[in-house]
């Protein structure tokens, strides 16, 4: 009896809590479907009913741009982040070259940095090299993010694979190279899927490099799609959250289909040794 | 389905012991002429290794450089020695920026992971039924939506008339209406308040998968011995989880410190300066102001500041491993 009522008391409690915390998100949705003479409404519409699709219209016509350099930039900083982090995770884990912990200290500092110094560093950088206000500019800063993280991953895993695998493709006369192509990529798909999803993730949420590196480019990102929004005083709300929704809707889907791998980053990333 | 699984990277004792394992027994063969040369292992590590040092060690050493100097960006630059940095703890503008974010500490860290440790024990108990797993992929959502969309949905509905005002214009309590992001009293705690609901799934998923590795026989003799939940709260989860805590509190604090995103979107550091903070501070400085030289001051202020809040607790996590 006991059991049964202290049971109910935390679906109870699971069922507000959950729902709390999927109330913003959930307001940004019915927004976004509101019409324009209803958005002061009191009390307000709690469901889209006499909804419009004047605001995704909006998004269709002004936001697609955006949208396409969020996809290159988010691709492109994936791409970047298993170039630079898994040669360098299998090296640690692996061959584990003298002196090779400088490279984990300087990961770890980069890790603690704000955003906003490195946003700084990049700039200077990239005022001289030419590269500001470009996708490119964008891939390189937000991979800086990721790499950390990527490098961790992958060398928490690595470590795992037995040594027997490799040593018996280095009888046969592989080299190093060969054994990480051939041996440690294939097995690592997990691994590879993690840090691929996560990469996405915060290049495609990024704001503070876009917003420094990238503000007068000629392709710019979802976020500061939605920021020139409020920077021009606009009183389209409906048109305004639902680009936050669009915005929104890749890192929901990797979420809901991907939450093994998601699960695996969020753990990974507590073992920091 | 969000419990770490075996194959994945997520397994830490794996991590930890099965190489350790695997070099003793296998040492002798190890020795045998299979060594690599350490080159070829610096050969890997060099792409990362240029990266960091080209756009993470030197643009640091730079900001430390400027910060020394008065310096528009483009001009000649003027040697002012640590004048930047006296003006960052004796302009009070400069130096309210940097207790606004210690003060963020309490939403940003405190809450979430008090928050998180309640949360995850009641959960932990329903954790294999349907709700808690609604409730992780819910918990976990802040965290990966755009922080951009996530504060144009909370300003919208802390806003004047915002949903937020409603609801307790309804219960009667009309008095207490604002605008809570514009109002000088409530503009900080309604900031602080969306840094809590993004950093809380994150805090909860990390203590839950911390908890998940807990010996259920633990509780079951703590129980025999007659002790409550709190009790058990108290002295078996807390220090079992301490390492996850120990992470839980660097992120956040982290985040608090340098928090821009959440605070540009909601107030852009209005009312006045209340919800001022340093990374939004260090912004305005160097991109619309072109003072790099103090930009560049408070940047190595915060720098500093972040890393005495983080460097222990990753000490002290990393003492327990060892």
């Amino acid at each position: 009896m006991t059991a049964t009522r202290r049971g109910w008391w935390r679906t109870a409690l699971g069922l507000v809590l959950t729902a709390l915390m999927l109330f913003p998100v959930y307001w940004m949705i019915n927004v976004s479907f509101t019409r324009d003479q209803d958005m002061r409404k009191s009390p307000p519409y709690w469901f889209p009913v006499n909804g419009t699709f004047e605001g995704y219209r909006a998004v269709l016509e002004q936001q697609g741009p955006y949208l396409l350099t969020s996809l290159i930039v988010g691709l492109g900083t994936v791409l970047l982040t298993l170039v630079v982090s898994a040669p360098a995770a299998f090296s640690l884990a692996k061959l584990r070259p003298r002196g090779g912990g400088v490279l984990s200290f300087v990961l770890l500092i980069a890790q603690m940095i704000p955003g906003i110094i490195m946003a700084m560093g990049f700039y200077a950088i990239y005022l001289s090299t030419g590269v500001l206000n470009t996708v490119p500019g964008l891939i390189v800063a937000d991979s800086t993010l990721a790499v950390p993280f990527a490098v961790l991953i992958f060398t928490t895993f690595m470590s795992g694979i037995p040594e027997e695998l490799m040593q018996a493709a280095r009888v046969d006369g592989a080299t190093p190279l060969r054994v990480f192509w051939s041996v440690v990529l294939p097995i690592s798909r997990n691994s590879i899927i993690t840090v691929s999803l996560f990469a996405f993730l915060w290049a495609w949420s990024d704001f503070i490099f876009a917003s420094t590196l990238d503000q007068g480019g000629a392709g710019q990102p979802i976020t500061l799609g939605i920021y020139h929004y409020i920077g021009n005083n606009n009183q389209q709300w409906n048109a305004i959250m639902a680009t936050a929704v669009v915005a929104s809707i890749p890192a929901t889907v990797l979420l809901v289909i991907a939450q093994r791998y998601v699960a695996a980053g969020v753990t990974a990333g507590a073992v920091k040794d | 389905m969000a419990r770490p699984t075996p194959d994945t990277a997520a397994d830490p004792s794996k991590g930890r012991h099965g190489p350790a394992a695997v070099a003793k027994t296998r040492s002798p063969a190890r020795a045998a002429g299979l060594r690599t040369p350490s080159w070829v292992g610096w050969l890997f590590v060099a792409p990362a290794l240029a990266f960091y040092v080209v756009f993470v060690l030197r643009p640091i050493v730079l900001t430390v450089q400027y910060s020394l100097y008065r310096w528009d960006g483009i001009g000649p630059s003027t040697w002012v020695g640590l004048a930047n940095y006296g003006k960052v703890f004796t302009d009070p503008d400069l130096f309210d920026s940097i207790l606004n974010a210690v003060k963020l500490i309490l939403f940003f860290s405190v809450i979430p992971v008090l928050l998180g440790l309640a949360i995850a024990s009641t959960i932990r108990r329903i954790a294999t039924s349907r709700l808690a797993l609604v409730a992780r992929t819910v918990l976990f959502l802040p965290q990966v939506i755009p922080l951009v969309a996530a504060g144009i949905a909370w300003t919208w509905v802390l806003s004047s008339t915002g949903v937020v005002n409603q609801v307790l214009s309804h219960l009667g309590l009309g008095g207490v209406t604002r605008a809570w992001l514009g109002d000088f009293s409530t503009a900080l705690p309604a900031v602080g308040v969306i840094g809590a609901w993004v950093l809380l799934g994150l805090c909860t998923l990390l203590l839950l998968a911390g908890m998940s590795r807990i010996d259920p026989a633990l509780y079951e003799a703590a129980r025999l011995d007659g002790a409550g939940s709190m009790r058990e709260f108290l002295s078996i989860t807390v220090p079992i989880l301490r390492q996850e805590i120990g992470v839980c509190v660097t992120v956040t604090v982290i985040a608090a410190l340098a928090s821009f995103d959440i605070v540009y979107i909601s107030t852009q550091g209005g009312p006045g300066n209340s919800t001022m903070v340093p990374g939004l501070e260090i912004y305005y400085l160097a991109f619309s102001e072109r003072q790099v030289g103090m930009a560049s001051a408070l940047a190595v202020v915060l720098m500093v500041l972040v890393l005495i809040c983080a460097l222990p607790i990753q000490w002290l996590t990393k003492d327990k491993n060892s």
